[in-house]
């Protein structure tokens, strides 16, 4: 019975969505259709950035410019490991966790003890020291040209081939999706959120805003690093333009695309966002225009997002409050 | 000179006024007593059109400010002064009085008249001032403005009684030379507003219960203590 | 390293250190008074670039189309402090730089709409080109008057603030908007009035830089960055201190390029960290 009655607490409209989007993701892959396996994986890997990134935004209230530096640190780890120590894309996106655990307890040491605005502009300005130090490092990194030559097929697994890329990535995003949901669901993860609403009390219930803020920007590092690390395996290259900062605030015009208050609103703007850079932007040189545009259109109109803009609608026809992640 | 008219108060969906009706005249010393969370500095606030959303009528000298900005009333001529004295720490006394008196000269003398220990305050920051200092100067700056109307929230708030009757005596003077004054105080303070002002007003639970001259009140004073204090 | 490419160096910095100021300046008053971080600022400054190419390019005057770029940035500023900014005074810090973010990158692009993804860059005029030959590199008179109007600008601020009435006003808006409308102070106005000097100083600043350094796509992404490290390790809000440090700032990275010509970015940017490790406020900050 009590098992029964956890299990039940666990499952609310999130964990059906997110289960239907991984079983969709699965049957694209039989379709065999190239563009639309691409597109697929671009969801997937930006999905999994959307989300680590929004721990930080929707979550703990912290607003980070500076995310190309997570992405870029998994990106470079995967390239650096794999094409010097030991070639093995799978061994190399695991090392990357480490790196990215390290490299978030030091960033977060710099940044977070001086309120949000600091946080804002020192992220910023750390991911600038990551970026001009790729590009001026050159025999370690390439400099702007990058690395190339990331394997695809390594000493222990093969992924050279699309589909089984394709599950690979596939099954990094499903474990993600449904590790962030727990940590969701968990009294961790309410700590979390009283971390954005209510900091002030935080520190009278027995916990240290600065130890939250820690974890919650490691557990972002590590899963943005992640991305960052599919994403050069994906690419088989990785430049210094991924820790730039205006690579790194797309994550953060998802998660406000599809409502950071919400558990799946990140996903859902990486959705939007990735389907219409790979297609619209094609053919509208100047989209940059139009995002920041609708950027100030929701932050003007529509705080809530995509996700929060069905949820009034749904409220206005009584549909209840499914998409609301409850705890 | 002032009149509230069917006045409602929100802040967001919370209703903090209910319809509440007065009048002010000219030369007036009006004091308004309740107990916390009565509603009296959402009062003074939706007078200044400061924060809360309201409804109903508020107007001053045949103006109806219901509606104007903030700034736009004050130079009407009213001045408001918050509890905290609304001084801006971090800016000396003196700045402070500039503030106030815009592009004319500050006349010391004036100042003196009332408070003659102003000259050792110009210089500080207001931050570095006692309490009672604060409230002072924040009561002195209205001889710098062309105000006809002042109005304060608890001028008398974590003061000593000796200051506090300074504070009176200095609002009766500048009631005595033709500027109408009205106060909110706590129920603490009804005995020393009763001294002093004309007409005095009950807030309880946002609701104006009671406004009559002194004179009247003094009859009632059971009823009034009631009200406040029950 | 000889002394002379030295000294070159230090004085060739001074001028950059004069324009990151004359970039901070803006920042720093718009931050001060409006409590806005303002991620557009370095667009401004660019639009000032812009302009001043555009202007100068037909008008061959020099004064007319630095005061006409100064101008319109200035007036960008304040529409969109107008339109967009205003109403999001009352939300939270987040949502006030998003929306100065979302400004950025509307101008960053209309930037490459209207000028194309080149770069571009004017002449100096000839009578300030002239100047003091110092070990191979010349330091020319048009330098100088960066550092001169600098310098004017920093005592002009000062001055303003602390002894002017409508200065005292603008710090009092500062520190409790609230009690300033209570006394009269029409602080929307005065929002508005900083926007327009703010961005029309940044206008300026970029109007400045056109000459010396060829502006295209992205020079914008990395002056809001450096402005920002320089009103950081300043302290937010502090005016004397954003002067100092963006001097210093021009000299120290003028210098590190003659000792560490490859990392002299990377240094910088890890004395800032480490500054603001052991002083959280920055060198000059308040609190």
């Amino acid at each position: 019975m009590y098992m029964l009655r956890r299990l039940r607490a666990l499952i609310d409209g999130n964990i059906i969505a997110l289960l239907l989007l991984i079983g969709l993701l699965g049957l694209i892959s039989f379709t065999g259709h190239r563009f639309y396996m691409y597109i697929a994986t671009l969801i997937m890997i930006f999905g999994i950035f959307a989300m680590g990134y929004n721990i930080l935004f929707g979550y703990a209230g912290l607003l980070s410019f500076g995310h190309g530096l997570f992405f870029g640190v998994g990106a470079y780890s995967v390239a650096l490991f794999t094409l010097n120590v030991y070639r093995d894309p799978l061994v190399g996106v695991l090392f990357s966790i480490p790196i990215a655990l390290l490299t978030s307890i030091i960033v977060g040491i710099l940044t977070l003890k001086h309120g949000r605005v600091y946080f804002a502009i020192l992220t910023l300005a750390l991911s600038m020291i990551f970026w001009s130090a790729l590009i001026k490092l050159r025999w370690l990194t390439g400099g702007s040209d990058g690395l190339v030559g990331i394997p695809k097929r390594g000493v222990l697994v093969d992924l050279s081939a699309p589909t089984v890329f394709y599950y690979f990535t596939l099954v990094f995003f499903a474990a993600i999706m449904l590790g962030l949901y727990m940590l969701n669901k968990s009294r961790y993860g309410l700590l979390l959120r009283a971390l954005g609403t209510n900091e002030d009390r935080l520190p009278f219930l027995g916990y240290s805003t600065f130890t939250l803020r820690m974890i919650a920007l490691t557990i972002s590092g590590v899963v943005s690093a992640l991305a960052g690390a599919l994403y050069a395996v994906f690419y088989s290259v990785v430049t210094p333009d991924v820790a730039y900062w205006t690579f790194g605030a797309e994550p953060l015009v998802m998660s406000l695309i599809g409502g950071s208050s919400y558990f799946l609103g990140p996903l859902v703007g990486a959705i939007i966002f990735v389907s219409l850079t790979t297609t619209v932007a094609r053919f509208a040189e100047y989209w940059m225009l139009l995002l920041g545009a609708a950027l100030i259109a929701m932050i003007l109109f529509f705080r809530g997002g995509l996700l929060g803009f069905l949820e009034s609608l749904a409220g206005r026809f009584k549909l209840g409050v499914y998409l609301r992640w409850r705890f | 000179m002032l009149s509230v008219e069917n006045l409602n108060g929100y802040y967001g969906a919370i209703q903090v006024l209910f319809s509440i009706n007065f009048k002010v005249e000219r030369g007036d010393m009006v004091a308004i007593v309740g107990s916390n969370g009565a509603g009296k500095t959402s009062l003074l606030k939706s007078i200044m059109n400061i924060e809360l959303w309201k409804e109903g009528k508020i107007v001053f000298e045949g103006i109806d400010i219901t509606r104007l900005p903030t700034h736009r009333i004050a130079r009407l001529g009213i001045l408001y002064i918050p509890d905290t004295g609304g001084l801006y720490h971090g800016l000396t006394t003196l700045e402070n009085m500039q503030l106030a008196a815009g592009r004319k000269i500050i006349e010391i003398d004036r100042i003196k008249e009332i408070y003659p220990r102003i000259e050792e305050l110009l210089n500080r920051p207001t931050d570095k001032l006692s309490g009672g200092e604060r409230k002072i100067v924040s009561i002195l700056r209205s001889l710098l403005i062309e105000t006809k109307l002042i109005i304060l929230d608890e001028p008398t708030e974590g003061v000593s009684p000796v200051i506090t009757e300074e504070i009176y005596r200095m609002l009766r003077r500048l009631n005595e030379e033709g500027k109408t004054i009205v106060v909110v105080e706590p129920g603490s303070r009804l005995k020393i507003a009763l001294k002093h002002v004309n007409k005095i007003g009950v807030m309880r639970t946002g609701k104006l219960e009671y406004f009559d001259t002194t004179e009247k009140a003094l009859k009632e004073l059971e009823l009034l203590k009631k009200l406040i204090f029950i | 390293m000889d002394l002379t490419s030295f000294l070159v160096q230090a004085l060739i910095g001074l001028y950059k250190g004069s324009l990151y100021w004359i970039l901070a300046l803006g920042l720093v008053l718009i931050f001060g008074v409006v409590r806005v971080i303002n991620f557009a600022h370095a667009a401004f400054y660019v639009t000032g670039s812009y302009l001043m190419y555009t202007f100068y390019t037909y008008t061959s005057n020099f004064i007319v189309s630095l005061i006409i770029a100064m101008i319109i940035t200035g007036a960008l500023g304040a529409i969109v402090e107008i339109t967009i900014i205003r109403r999001v005074y009352k939300l939270e810090t987040i949502y006030q730089l998003l929306a100065t973010f979302g400004v950025a990158l509307i101008a960053n692009e209309a930037q490459k709409l209207i000028w194309g993804k080149g770069v571009v860059y004017i002449s100096i005029p000839e009578t300030l080109s002239r100047g003091v030959n110092l070990g191979g590199i010349t330091i020319n008179y048009y330098m100088a008057l960066i550092v001169v109007t600098g310098l004017l600008l920093f005592i002009a601020t000062i001055v303003f603030m602390n002894y002017t009435i409508t200065g005292l006003r603008t710090r009092a808006v500062w520190r409790d908007p609230v009690m300033s409308e209570a006394l009269g102070i029409n602080t929307r106005l005065i929002y508005t009035l900083v926007f327009f000097t703010g961005t029309a100083l940044a206008g300026l600043g970029g109007a400045l830089t056109v000459p010396l350094i060829s502006v295209g796509p992205g020079l914008a992404d990395y002056l809001i960055v450096t402005a920002f490290i320089i009103v950081v390790i300043a302290g937010l809000g502090s005016i004397t201190g954003a002067y100092i440090v963006a001097i210093l700032v021009g000299v120290f990275s003028s210098i590190l390029v003659l000792i560490v010509p490859e990392l002299d970015i990377v240094i910088l940017y890890i004395i800032a960290a480490l500054i603001l490790l052991f002083r959280p406020h920055g060198l000059f900050g308040e609190r």
